[in-house]
């Protein structure tokens, strides 16, 4: 009698095994929840589906008129925060200022609506390592590494044509997209698109920098390498 | 009187609690190897729309996790990219290939991609991003090594105990903010004097000469370090800290 038990034991364990397998083993079935408890509640998270919308989708739009929190009423500093003594809007804003668009009226404007500081090229730089140099390359020499893989024509960085641009016109392009680039303004908040653009002009200046500019350690450093 | 009982009867008893003792520690056995989130959601890794390739991406193309996950570190929720960050690059690369059509199809009628989710914390579980990639712990912590692979799967558990562990003694897992998303990041390539000129000596080992750049350090130095340099103190007995 125990000995049929132990085959029928052993035969049990065996096919438990071969059914259900070693831990960590790879399967498209959704983990089992023998207890839901409350894992799931019935709220909608960040990106997921609705059953109530007719386009299916939880996230909305913002309705016209209205103002997302975070984001500050036209003409007003709602979020705005005093840096060195003066108003500055933060993050995201949609107030159609120079700031926020890169434009005077029509007219492309030139210059930085923020100080630049040490602190904001190296922003600039860390984000336009993240989100540009796939294409443009590190120095914006338009060597990225997808220039390899069919990206044609990507704008060369260290151009004339673009060296002269003014500053709002390559913060139009990062917003909007230019011909068959694409628009980084949904994932770059648009101080990070001013602090790329002015890791962009210090990419420029690094390229065409005479020896005697240097500071006098840089200019050493050269000298006993040479 | 003739016996009630057979004679083999009389062994019965032993051999039921060998039984009983046999099959129940099986059962408990096996409840502990397989009712835990240690198998039912490590490997999940379901089929997906698009097959999307981290490995050809991260890997080979040396993109960073940030370009797609765009504000893992500024939000609780770490964000699936959008078709158009797709569309940035795929209306010009492989713009034929059949495994992509999906996303074509989404660009082109303007309904979103529809990604399985593979992670999912308990919906009554407070948990954020932003408040650890900016505290010095990496995505390889918790999603494992994403850059090699060619399907994402569930890599760590992601039970209480597994958060529990990390959050008792966060030295394991802690790295300078530079290297979250670089998921090869050993602690050996580390600068010796850059790492002690910013964040200070580990605190057992203040008076130790760092001037040699041939030291290594060891994740044990790093994250002590860290720990000391940042005040780090996650949330372990305060059930609050998760459960809000
Ligand atoms: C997917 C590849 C890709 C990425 C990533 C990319 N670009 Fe471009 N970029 C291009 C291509 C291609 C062009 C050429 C567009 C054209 O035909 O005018 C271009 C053009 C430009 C131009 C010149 C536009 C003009 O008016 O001629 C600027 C400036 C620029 N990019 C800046 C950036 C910045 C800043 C980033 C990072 C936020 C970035 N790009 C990211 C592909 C890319
Ligand atoms: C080119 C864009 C892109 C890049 C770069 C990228 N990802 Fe992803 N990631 C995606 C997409 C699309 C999905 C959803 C499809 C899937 O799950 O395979 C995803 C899914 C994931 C998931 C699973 C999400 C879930 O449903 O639980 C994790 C974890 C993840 N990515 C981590 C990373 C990490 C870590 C990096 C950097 C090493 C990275 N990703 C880089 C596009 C990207
Ligand atoms: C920076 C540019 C870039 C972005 C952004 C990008 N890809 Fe790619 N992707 C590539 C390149 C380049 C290849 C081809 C690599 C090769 O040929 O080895 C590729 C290959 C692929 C492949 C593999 C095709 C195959 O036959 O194996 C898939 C699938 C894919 N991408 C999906 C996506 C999805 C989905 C997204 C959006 C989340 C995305 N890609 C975003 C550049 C990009
Ligand atoms: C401390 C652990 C931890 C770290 C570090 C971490 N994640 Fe996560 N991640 C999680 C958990 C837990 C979830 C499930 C969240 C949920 O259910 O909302 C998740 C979910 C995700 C998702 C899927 C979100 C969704 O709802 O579909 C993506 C994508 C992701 N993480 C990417 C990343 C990237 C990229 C990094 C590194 C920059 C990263 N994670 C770092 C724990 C972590
Ligand atoms: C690999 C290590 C690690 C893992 C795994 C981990 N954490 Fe953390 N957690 C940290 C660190 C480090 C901090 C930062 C503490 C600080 O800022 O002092 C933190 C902080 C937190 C905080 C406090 C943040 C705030 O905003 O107050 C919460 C809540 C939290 N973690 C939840 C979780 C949950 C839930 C999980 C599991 C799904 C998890 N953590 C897994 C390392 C980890
Ligand atoms: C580090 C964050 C963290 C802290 C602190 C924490 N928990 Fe949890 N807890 C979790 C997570 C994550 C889960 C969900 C586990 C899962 O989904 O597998 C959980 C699940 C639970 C559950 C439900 C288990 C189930 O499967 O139904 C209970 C009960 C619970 N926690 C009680 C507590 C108590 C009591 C404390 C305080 C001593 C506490 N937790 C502290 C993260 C935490």
């Amino acid at each position: 009698m125990l000995r049929t038990f132990f085959i029928l034991f052993i035969l049990g364990t065996i096919s438990v095994a071969v059914l259900a397998g070693f831990r960590g083993t790879k399967s498209p079935l959704p983990p089992l929840q023998i207890f839901p408890d409350m894992k799931h509640q019935p709220r909608y998270d960040p990106q997921h589906e609705s059953t109530f919308y007719s386009d299916g989708s939880a996230s909305r739009r913002p309705v016209d008129g209205t103002i997302p929190l975070g984001y500050t009423l036209p003409g007003f500093f709602l979020q705005a925060t005093a840096k060195n003594g003066t108003l500055q809007p933060e993050g995201f804003t949609d107030e159609p200022n120079y700031y926020n668009t890169g434009k005077f009226g029509d007219v492309y404007g030139d210059g930085f609506p923020i100080e630049v500081t040490d602190a904001l090229v190296k922003r600039g730089q860390e984000r336009f390592n993240i989100n540009c140099a796939v294409c443009h390359g590190k120095v914006g020499l338009a060597n990225g590494i997808t220039s390899q893989f069919g990206i044609a024509a990507i704008a060369n960085l260290q151009d004339d044509r673009i060296r002269t641009m003014p500053d709002g016109q390559i913060f139009n392009t990062i917003t909007n997209g230019h011909n068959t680039m694409g628009a980084y303004g949904p994932n770059i908040a648009v101080e990070d698109r001013w602090a790329i653009i002015s890791y962009i002009r210090a990419l420029q200046k690094s390229q065409s920098v005479k020896v005697a500019e240097l500071p006098a350690a840089k200019q050493k450093e050269l000298q006993s390498k040479q | 009187m003739a016996n009630i009982f057979p004679r083999w009867s009389n062994i019965l008893p032993i051999k039921i609690v060998v039984c009983v003792l046999v099959l129940g520690n099986a059962v408990s056995l096996g409840m502990w190897y397989y009712f835990t989130p240690k198998y039912t959601r490590v490997g999940y890794q379901p089929a997906q729309p698009v097959p999307f390739p981290h490995d050809v991406h991260v890997g080979q193309l040396g993109m960073d996790c940030r370009y797609c996950h765009s504000f893992v570190e500024v939000a609780a929720h770490s964000n699936i990219p959008t078709t158009q960050v797709c569309m940035n690059c795929h209306s010009q690369v492989q713009r034929d290939n059949p495994k992509l059509a999906p996303i074509r199809d989404s660009w082109a009628t303007g309904k979103p991609m529809q990604w399985v989710q593979i992670h999912k914390t308990s919906d009554f579980v407070f948990f954020n991003h932003s408040a650890h990639v900016n505290r010095g712990v990496s995505c390889v912590s918790c999603h494992g090594k994403v850059n090699e692979m060619a399907v994402v799967y569930h890599d760590q558990p992601h039970s209480m105990g597994w958060c529990l562990d990390c959050h008792r003694d966060p030295k394991n897992a802690l790295r300078p903010l530079n290297q979250i998303t670089n998921l090869n990041w050993k602690p050996e390539d580390e600068n010796v004097q850059k790492f002690v000129s910013t964040f200070g000596k580990p605190p057992e080992e203040q008076d130790r000469d760092f001037s040699n750049p041939k030291i290594k350090l060891t994740q044990e130095e790093i994250g002590a370090t860290l720990v000391n340099d940042w005040h780090i103190n996650p949330p372990d007995k305060n059930c609050a800290g998760c459960h809000r």
